[in-house]
């Protein structure tokens, strides 16, 4: 029902109320949470004070333990200690076998298109250790704010294709968090930075973390944001920095026979660290080192040698860089802004090799660990209702193109990339067998033409055709992309109007199945607890619906519906309302729900229509003819 | 259900039916309609005004890539005029057109062969996209001459244009890839 509330000037259909809504940063290493508190976007800490989070999970034998404490644990438990799954989220089995050389853990023979990983706690998957991250600081959020969170915007690489989207989707769901909706990193940076309010053009993200560099071209067109290009090195990052230093270290102080001795590396590794830190605002850093005989070794590594440790690093970044405004078709002098994102952009040579390239000082301002997480926290607020005044609308487009086999193994784009979401394609397929009750359709990302050299993303049956000569059937398939980026399909057999019915069985991420029973295997909660949380929901829904028909019923119903339809509508609401007063079981409400649905349908679609011209003139409902 | 908007594409716009679109009160339209029925506006509401919502904004994205893109455009005319094409099936029989067509292909299949092979698909390319603007605008005199049956073939014509250019993208793509490595 689409009781899509026409708001007149001056009559709110609901008192305001604000709503606590948060912006998290799921990242590779670190996490973030951030909120508008006092019209100010400020990420949250925890007790100790730590905005960051260690995007870290130790599974135990009775429990978790997520962050710092979890990364500390890495080396004695590194079976159970799971970093860095945003790699492997939304990737397939056959994915990790390409990166399980680097990989520690152990993985579980399965059916699933979704890798499990063994552990003392039991097999696990990427989307479930994202979701105990998400979990921790939902906590945190809710501490501090003092209540339940309405929402949440979640933050992606711009380059996440669907599965990777939809599992880390997955993962809020079983974190019990309301997603308003999935938003591109380097948009949310965009967003910190009030460029979307601003001028129109090119804006370069530049983000170098701990151990991993993503550049995007984004395009600004009233509102728009399209993603030109994405480019990078997973494999490259301030570690790698680190790295160069203590290598450094070591041949100096002629200790490389050291290098074995794990204490001695990870205090190494923490004094690299150290002197990296120094040499953003030092030209200096003075090293004092403890060698595992207890002696000592002072020495002094100067900002220039530093440089000269990491140029090569930082010449692939801006290779990368390049390369990416060749993808987007643009010219460096096309770029308007340049965003710095991630900690490693802290460093000088870093900052200036930038400014170099683009021949502009890019933008630093704000906290580089933050700004995504602030820039979704903004987003959040807007998307909670808490700034009603705010104009602003923040379209995205399909990072990839969205097709289906056909014959010889070939794809046909069905949706092609950068196209607006949401959207919606239909495509008509047909049988080739006289009698044949089903077709078999198999979805991929990419924009190759290969079905081999394409992302798989779902499999898929159409069943119960009703029999016919081949050719026949017309089976109209409807794609639809949310404004999340993510797929949904619909079929029906349109010169019968016979429903086919839509099995989808995803390539990479979790059946709704396996959600269903993960969730229930999350929850501490006896099986009562968890019917009584879902009736809670649908009495919750059934009251968005009932309060919204009102609203709407009395500001237009004698226009738009005759005696005999009103009673009809009213007839379903009153069972509903019944029904939710008297806590009736959980599926007597659902279905009494839909069945108002049905019964408010036309209605729903007349206002609609009321609403399209009332927004092209900004006219009032009773100026129009009545119907 | 879906989204029942009685509305043509131009109605949805408030803009008037045919060939010629005021692009800025095109884009002006489009953005007013978003910001009423994007789903980031119905982000609080009850899970079916959000698939509606989702509907409609897709509704109103289908319209506008319509009303932007002449080939689009052109065939969506014809439609509301009761004309339909099934592209799989309908195609020219213009025997001097597919002619011409296949000299621009086997141009294509010759442009890596050239010296310079980017400004060699430069220049197709140019010729390409010269051939589509006057195809569009016999289209047009047709179709605003009534001549639907005329402007159909055309129509049909215009889309051999339009994969030749999605070709030559593609292989420029590769071509500049195989020049950087």
């Amino acid at each position: 029902m689409a009781l899509l509330q026409i708001s007149e000037p001056g009559m709110a259909t609901a008192p305001h109320q604000h709503r606590l809504a948060v912006g998290i940063d799921l990242g590779t290493t670190n996490s973030l949470v951030a909120t508008v508190r006092n019209a100010v976007a400020e990420t949250l800490p925890d007790q100790d004070g730590q905005h960051l989070l260690p995007s870290v999970v130790q599974y135990k034998k009775d429990g978790v333990t997520v962050g710092q404490a979890a990364s500390e644990a890495a080396r004695e438990d590194p079976l159970n200690t799971l970093s860095s799954v945003k790699r492997l989220i939304g990737r397939s089995v056959d994915d990790l076998k390409l990166v399980a050389g680097h990989l520690p853990w152990k993985f579980a023979g399965t059916n699933s298109a979704v890798p499990r990983i063994k552990t003392i706690a039991g097999e696990v998957t990427p989307i479930e250790t994202s979701a105990e991250i998400l979990k921790v600081l939902k906590q945190r959020a809710e501490e501090t704010l003092g209540g339940e969170l309405s929402g949440v915007v979640i933050t992606v690489p711009a380059y996440f294709d669907e599965a990777q989207r939809q599992a880390t989707k997955d993962a809020a769901t079983l974190a019990d968090l309301n997603v308003y909706r999935l938003l591109n990193e380097p948009t949310a940076a965009a967003i910190a930075y009030g460029l979307d309010q601003g001028r129109e053009g090119v804006i370069a993200v530049y983000d170098l973390g701990g151990g991993t560099f993503d550049i995007s071209i984004l395009r600004l067109n009233k509102g728009v944001f399209e993603v030109l290009a994405t480019g990078g090195d997973s494999a490259l990052g301030g570690d790698d920095f680190d790295q160069a230093i203590a290598q450094w270290i070591l041949t100096e102080s002629g200790t490389e026979a050291a290098a074995d001795d794990y204490c001695f590396m990870r205090g190494l590794m923490q004094l690299a660290r150290d002197s990296k830190e120094k040499l953003t605002e030092s030209e200096t850093a003075s090293i004092d080192l403890v060698l595992p005989d207890g002696s000592s070794w002072q020495g002094e590594l100067s900002r220039d040698q530093f440089d000269q440790l990491i140029e090569a690093f930082v010449k692939n970044t801006i290779l990368a860089s390049r390369r990416a405004l060749r993808d987007a078709g643009v010219k460096k002098e096309d770029v308007l802004e340049v965003i710095m994102v991630g900690g490693s952009t802290r460093v000088p040579l870093v900052r200036e090799k930038v400014a170099e390239f683009f021949g502009r000082e890019p933008h630093v301002e704000i906290d580089p660990d933050k700004v995504v997480a602030i820039g979704a926290a903004l987003q959040a607020d807007v998307l909670a209702g808490n700034k009603p005044d705010d104009e602003t609308l923040l379209l995205d487009v399909i990072p990839l193109s969205l097709g289906i086999e056909t014959m010889g193994g070939l794809v046909e784009k069905i949706i092609t990339r950068n196209t607006t979401i949401p959207v919606a394609r239909a495509q008509e397929f047909t049988t080739h067998k006289d009698g044949q009750s089903a077709i078999a359709i198999h979805v991929l990302q990419g924009e190759r033409e290969l079905v081999d050299d394409s992302r798989s993303l779902a499999r898929f049956e159409l069943r119960g055709i009703p029999p016919m000569v081949a050719g026949a059937p017309r089976i109209e398939v409807k794609f639809q992309v949310d404004a999340d980026g993510l797929l949904n399909v619909s079929a029906e057999e349109t010169s019968s109007g016979v429903q086919a019915s839509v099995e989808v069985k995803p390539s990479y991420g979790l059946s709704d199945e396996e959600i269903e029973a993960m969730l229930r295997a999350s929850m501490d909660h006896a099986t009562e607890d968890m019917q009584a949380r879902a009736l809670r929901e649908q009495e919750v829904e059934a009251y968005r619906v009932i309060e919204a028909l009102d609203a709407a019923m009395e500001a237009d119903a004698d226009d738009l519906l005759n005696e005999e339809e009103k009673q009809a509508i009213l007839t379903a609401r009153d069972h509903l309302q019944e029904l939710v007063c008297e806590h009736s079981e959980m599926n007597a409400i659902k279905a009494a729900i839909k069945n108002l649905e049905k019964a408010s349908e036309s209605y729903v679609a007349r206002r609609m229509n009321l609403s399209v011209k009332q927004a092209m003139t900004g006219h009032k409902v009773d100026e129009f003819e009545k119907l | 259900m879906s989204v029942d908007l009685n509305s043509n594409f131009f109605e949805l716009f408030s803009l008037p039916a045919g060939f010629e679109i005021d692009n800025s009160a095109l884009s002006e339209s489009y953005r007013v309609l978003q910001r009423e029925f994007h789903p980031d506006r119905f982000a609080n509401a009850d899970s079916t005004s959000r698939r509606q919502a989702m509907q409609m904004s897709a509704h109103i994205n289908e319209a506008f890539e319509t009303l932007k893109n002449p080939l689009l455009l052109s065939r969506y005319l014809l439609e509301l005029q009761g004309i339909s094409m099934n592209q799989e099936t309908d195609t020219t029989s213009d025997a001097g057109f597919l002619m011409q067509q296949m000299e621009f292909r086997e141009q294509m299949d010759d442009v890596e062969n050239q010296p310079d092979p980017l400004e060699a698909a430069d220049q197709l390319r140019d010729a390409v996209q010269s051939e589509n603007a006057s195809l569009l605008q016999q289209f047009r005199s047709e179709y605003e001459q009534n001549n639907y049956d005329a402007a159909r073939q055309t129509w049909l014509k215009l889309q051999f244009y339009d994969r030749l250019l999605e070709q030559l993208s593609l292989l420029e793509a590769r071509l500049e890839d195989e020049l950087l490595n």
